[in-house]
């Protein structure tokens, strides 16, 4: 396992196969931009197939986040990565419902122990 | 930042600062004010996307909290200001038919299922205000 922080300022944490950035604190315009660009690039660098975002120490998710997050799923999984979220709190999770944001289709999970096994199963 | 009462907190928003300090003193006024665990995780949100808003789209704003009554309710009211771009196809985002490549759609016809009251205005001489209330009492 290594760790790695980047001018984001966010860890991004090799374990086995699998890249995990778990995001700690809301991050700024700025911060958000940068991550999704350290994260891609990392993956191609470390020839990773697997990246796994963890948002449970987020107590709140604004529709910016949620369009940053996509971003990142989804431009890793065209660069041939699989990708998904975990972690989402409940209350996190009622509040996009109720604003009537989606997840825009990608793989959530309720912990990080779920997304390895359902990331480590044959597509 | 700058204190008028403990009941009123302003918050003005740069572009690399105000966003923490808006999610800090929306929690510690609606604490204050005794609002639920879910109706301060909304409002939290809210003020947050219009902060976001204002630090993506206009750069400088700022975004006023305020213990206030309407109609004999105790409420919250969060007034978000900024002198930007403002806001185009308005009318589209608020009834939902609008849908931005960028969010901002999305985030604003999210705050305003949030709230209770939500009231979009062009600033005259350019700029957006939005007007933001949150009952006490009401689910």
């Amino acid at each position: 396992m290594s760790v790695e922080f980047k001018s984001a300022g966010i860890p991004i944490i090799r374990i086995g196969d699998l890249l995990l950035v778990p995001i700690q604190t809301l991050p700024s315009d700025a911060q958000a931009r940068l991550l999704l660009d350290e994260v891609l690039h990392t993956l191609v660098r470390t020839g990773l197939s697997k990246l796994v975002l963890d948002v449970s120490a987020l107590d709140m998710i604004d529709s910016y986040l949620t369009r940053i997050f996509y971003d990142i799923t989804n431009a890793a999984r065209t660069q041939g990565a699989r990708a998904a979220i975990v972690g989402i709190r409940p209350a996190v999770a009622m509040t996009l419902v109720q604003m009537g944001i989606v997840t825009f289709e990608v793989e959530t999970f309720l912990n990080l122990d779920d997304a390895m096994k359902a990331l480590s199963k044959a597509a | 930042m700058n204190r008028q009462s403990p009941k009123q907190v302003l918050v003005e928003i740069t572009p690399e600062h105000g966003l923490r300090e808006c999610r800090f003193q929306t929690r510690r006024l609606c604490a204050a004010m005794g609002f639920s665990g879910a109706d301060t995780d909304a409002i939290t949100t809210c003020v947050t996307e219009l902060a976001r808003n204002i630090e993506s789209y206009a750069g400088r704003g700022t975004v006023l909290l305020e213990e206030t009554q309407k109609g004999g309710e105790a409420c919250l009211r969060i007034h978000a200001s900024d002198d930007g771009p403002g806001i185009p196809h308005l009318d589209e985002v608020l009834s939902g038919k609008y849908r931005s490549r960028t969010g901002l759609g999305l985030g604003l016809l999210g705050v305003k299922r949030l709230a209770d009251e939500c009231t979009v205005s062009a600033r005259p001489g350019g700029g957006t205000m939005i007007d933001l209330i949150k009952y006490l009492r009401r689910g």
